[in-house]
């Protein structure tokens, strides 16, 4: 009986029936109906760990490695360089495979480390108080939203365009069940920019809120001072890549109500974007409202300065159906790994590792933009990415730079559900790119045919 | 030994720093001619300065700090703290796993689909449904999927009158938090004398304005629902779906499946019932399997294979939409895909029935101590009552703090909610028959010292970390953020 995970010898079984006071195993479970039960499943046999190895490696060798390519491809996903202690203290079983601290007094250490999250997260973003993370970019705006329709007690909301197609469509699925009416603002044409007119226009007595991007999904800096002004009487949330917060004003300079975005630039690999991080903070009026779990300093009897959960009873194991939220997992371990992240690079490190990528951005858009067919999408300013058009398909493009083994540009038509944009195509920069290989992209692409 | 519990702010010194990068000839474009004055960043965030050696000290520390299943057990019920195979992680960090864009062309994905491919298809066959989509990045997550799933299901036929959820009063939080995420309201369903959802009080409340029952089963109580095929019919009969949550899905691999007892919908918990860490609270992930009435709704993409290939599928035109962005927790799903493959039908079917026979081992023990209300066995977890304690002034909570001198993780304390003074121990199959017996010797320590010396319990813990938290003073000071002095 005894299995690599599973301990139980034939004689211990025994003894332990025995104490139970039953013969055979199947009594255990003769409360289930006799008739739908199973003899077994009818998967595969157990392998041994050579084996899965052997079976994993078969896999990853039909994947393309982008650790052999260079990757100029973003979309919400970045590729930046992760520094290797990360990997070695967030492999530690005692942050690995301990759960939610709900024993304050054994887990100091998770919690010490979401009280210097929440503090990096307040800093990088300007705001008062932060979460200890939501599950990624997207059900963190579908979050803000919802928090921003409960306060203002108004039932529509307003997203620019211009805000990440997936965001976009996970606050539909998340405006559903309370019936958010959610409307639409357009992006200039012209600058990437949302649509200031649209957006003035399309606020009423009862818009609660507007969502926009900083920088937005084309990699435009949002005028987030002239947005705030127009958005004076409603909720303003900003959805940021915390990334360019090296080199962007905080938005909570501009007195934005909320600020969210997704840190896997933080030191979280790419799987396929789902080491995804969901940041939240907001203003300290608005913390009761807030969803998700928050950790505050306290003492223990003896004076020691300990750290625990606190506003629980706005969570959904005190509350129930009057929750902030359902949210009980997050992402905590990815939380650790931009911690660590954060603490490494120090505050002069990001903005070197900002700097550095949006001059690299720059250099090649400048580039490019200079080439025949190739011409910059929007005149906006913009950080790491950026959208271009040309006179070749975007797919042709991405299928020739393959070849030269350069993942990028992104064909946006490849982020699904998205209507209009066919002949746009986003790259990104960072500093992860080195000149050399931002160089031979540019060759490649104004040597194409 | 004093500890040093300073932040990480409070350590380094200016002038410090933890990380370098390639010093290459970069154009050195002002950021005034990139960017609008009023976008460049002024004054840098308050971050650390420390050098690499600084971080890692700071943070192994932090790690000694931190009950986990690797430094021992860790019974808490509900949450399946099994141990976490390592190979689990060794797969997770195998490049052409890992270092994979979400946008690049599904031909250069195939491996990372086929895994996805094949953990759909074993989920399926575990748990008797029709489909699964992996998208849900948590149980919770999973449970709003279902539930918009649901609500799909019911728009989709025109059957708007249907706005209630029904769920016991044994349920999990999230089981209402989530249905009223989804515009519904709740109804709850008592529990009866026997611990399980009282079907008389069940018929009183369905009727053709419910949407939905969810259920554990085994519920919270470790208790199976032995009248699941009536809940089933009752349910049914009415119009309303049934929910599985799958948070106690370690009872019951191999042995009987929800679809197979008539859920239209479950969502699994991957960092409980398949071994993937739980990471000081995540990220988890929480597949959603569907009969086949509810797959027109499932979120996009969806996995699928057409002869040898595999690819994403969109076309779903009736679909709830997207749940997060991408497509899931991928490198959660990588680890349970290990698991599935290192332990087999035979090896998932042993889990769930040595997971049984510890929970019934340490109930048998249990009852000779404390009471253990309803029932004379238990599935993979049971609720014992500390009222008893009550007797040297004592309560749970006092009880579960003892345990922490001992090196051992309290149950689940005060949950389910319909048990007073609640505890709910949950062992697993990965725990030794010697690591049991060394609990019971532990607790029997503990009452005796709670006979002889009840304000030693009450204090407790004594050599852990910190001591009992001022939990008022947390919440009345809300200091959630260092600020710099």
């Amino acid at each position: 009986m005894a299995k690599r995970y599973i301990p139980h010898t034939e004689e211990e079984i025994k003894e332990m029936l025995e104490r139970i006071g039953v013969s055979e195993i199947d009594e255990l479970f003769n409360e289930l109906p006799a008739e739908k039960r199973i003899s077994g499943l009818r998967l595969p046999d157990g392998m041994s760990e050579s084996d899965v190895s052997r079976k994993l490696k078969e896999m990853a060798e039909r994947n393309a490695d982008l650790d052999d390519y260079s990757v100029f491809m973003g979309g919400g996903v970045y590729n930046h360089l992760i520094p290797h202690a990360i990997a070695h203290i967030v492999e530690r079983g005692e942050f690995l495979t301990a759960y939610t601290p709900y024993q304050a007094e054994v887990s100091q250490g998770s919690l010490q480390m979401f009280y210097e999250f929440q503090s990096m997260i307040c800093e990088l973003t300007g705001m008062e108080v932060a979460n200890s993370s939501m599950y990624d970019g997207g059900t963190a705006c579908a979050e803000a939203m919802l928090m921003s329709c409960n306060i203002k007690r108004k039932g529509k909301y307003l997203v620019s365009e211009a805000v990440h197609p997936e965001y976009i469509q996970v606050m539909k699925t998340y405006a559903r069940g309370p019936e958010i009416n959610l409307e639409f603002v357009k992006y200039d044409n012209e600058t990437g920019l949302v649509d200031q007119e649209d957006l003035l226009s399309k606020i009423d007595g009862d818009t609660a809120g507007f969502l926009m991007g900083y920088p937005n999904f084309f990699g435009i800096v949002e005028d987030i001072k002239t947005i705030r002004e127009i958005t004076k009487d409603i909720m303003l949330t900003v959805t940021c890549n915390p990334f360019a917060l090296g080199v962007l004003t905080a938005p909570g300079a501009f007195d934005v109500d909320i600020c969210v975005g997704d840190a896997q630039p933080f030191g979280g690999s790419l799987y396929l974007g789902g080491m995804s991080l969901g940041i939240f903070a907001t203003k300290r009026n608005y913390m009761r409202k807030m969803p998700g779990r928050v950790i505050g300093k306290t003492e223990d009897i003896e004076g020691n300065t300990g750290y625990v959960m606190v506003l629980q009873t706005r969570e959904q194991h005190i509350r129930r159906e009057k929750a902030t939220s359902n949210i009980c997992s997050n992402h905590a371990h990815n939380a650790l790994v931009a911690t660590i992240y954060l603490a490494l690079l120090g505050k002069r490190g990001l903005k070197n590792a900002a700097l550095q990528s949006i001059r690299k951005a720059h250099y090649l858009a400048d580039k490019i933009d200079k080439m025949d067919r190739y011409e910059l999408a929007f005149s906006g300013p913009f950080f790491n990415e950026f959208a271009i058009k040309s006179s070749f398909e975007p797919e042709y493009i991405q299928k020739e730079m393959m070849k030269e083994m350069i993942m990028g540009p992104l064909p946006i038509n490849s982020v699904k559900q998205c209507e209009g944009w066919d002949d746009l195509m986003l790259i990104a920069v960072t500093e992860a790119n080195r000149m050399e290989e931002i160089n031979f992209f540019a060759h490649k692409l104004e040597e194409l045919l | 030994m004093r500890r040093d519990n300073r932040l990480i702010f409070e350590k380094g010194k200016e002038g410090r720093i933890g990380y370098t990068f390639p010093s290459e000839e970069i154009p050195q474009i002002k950021l005034e001619e990139m960017l609008p004055a009023e976008y460049i960043r002024e004054e840098m965030a308050d971050l650390p300065d420390c050098t690499e050696v600084d971080v890692v000290r700071h943070y192994t520390n932090l790690s000694s700090l931190n009950h986990s299943v690797d430094n021992g057990f860790y019974p808490l019920g509900s949450c399946t703290m099994k141990y976490n195979p390592k190979i689990n992680e060794s797969a997770a960090a195998i490049s052409g796993l890992k270092n994979l864009h979400p946008y690049q062309p599904e031909e250069t994905i195939q491996g990372a689909l086929e895994l996805m491919y094949n953990l759909q298809e074993a989920l399926k066959e575990i748990s008797g449904m029709d489909e699964v989509t992996l998208q849900p990045a948590a149980g919770a997550h999973g449970e709003f999927t279902g539930i918009s799933l649901i609500k799909a299901y019911h728009d989709a036929r025109n059957d708007a009158k249907r706005k209630t959820v029904i769920v016991p009063d044994s349920a999990h939080g999230t089981n209402p938090a989530t249905a009223a995420m989804c515009g519904y309201k709740i109804a709850q369903v008592a529990s009866d004398e026997h611990g399980r959802v009282d079907l008389e009080a069940l018929k009183l409340i369905m009727n053709d304005e419910v949407a939905a029952i969810m259920l554990t089963n085994p519920n919270t109580l470790g208790l199976f629902e032995s009248d699941i095929l009536k809940i089933q019919k009752i349910a049914h009969d009415a119009g309303a779906l049934l929910y599985y949550d799958g948070a106690n899905m370690n009872a019951i691999m191999g042995k009987i499946r929800p679809g197979d007892m008539g859920f239209d919908v479950l969502h699994f918990n991957l960092h409980k019932t398949f071994s993937t860490p739980h990471g000081m609270g995540g990220p988890g992930s929480g597949p959603v399997g569907v009969k086949a009435k509810l797959a027109p709704y499932l979120p996009v993409p969806h996995v699928k294979k057409a002869e040898d290939r595999y690819y994403f599928d969109y076309d779903i035109p009736e679909s709830i939409g997207k749940l997060r962005t991408f497509y899931g927790n991928y490198n959660v799903l990588i680890r349970a895909a290990v698991y599935v493959m290192s332990m087999g039908g035979e090896g998932l079917k042993t889990a769930s029935e040595m997971a049984v026979l510890n929970a019934n081992y340490l109930r048998s023990e249990f009852i000779r101590r404390f009471e253990v209300p309803f029932g004379t066995k238990c599935m993979h977890e049971f609720v014992a009552d500390g009222s008893s304690l009550k007797k040297y002034g004592l309560k749970t909570l006092d009880f579960a703090k003892a345990l922490l001198d001992y090196g051992i993780h309290p149950p689940t304390v005060y949950f389910p909610l319909i048990v007073h003074e609640a505890m709910m121990y949950e062992p697993t199959e990965t725990e030794t028959k010697e690591t049991l017996d060394h609990f019971i010797d532990v607790v029997d320590e503990i009452l005796v010292k709670a006979a002889e010396d009840p304000e030693s319990i009450k204090n407790a813990p004594y050599t852990t970390p910190v001591r009992r938290l001022n939990e008022l003073k947390a919440n009345k000071d809300l200091d959630v953020r260092y600020i710099k002095s």
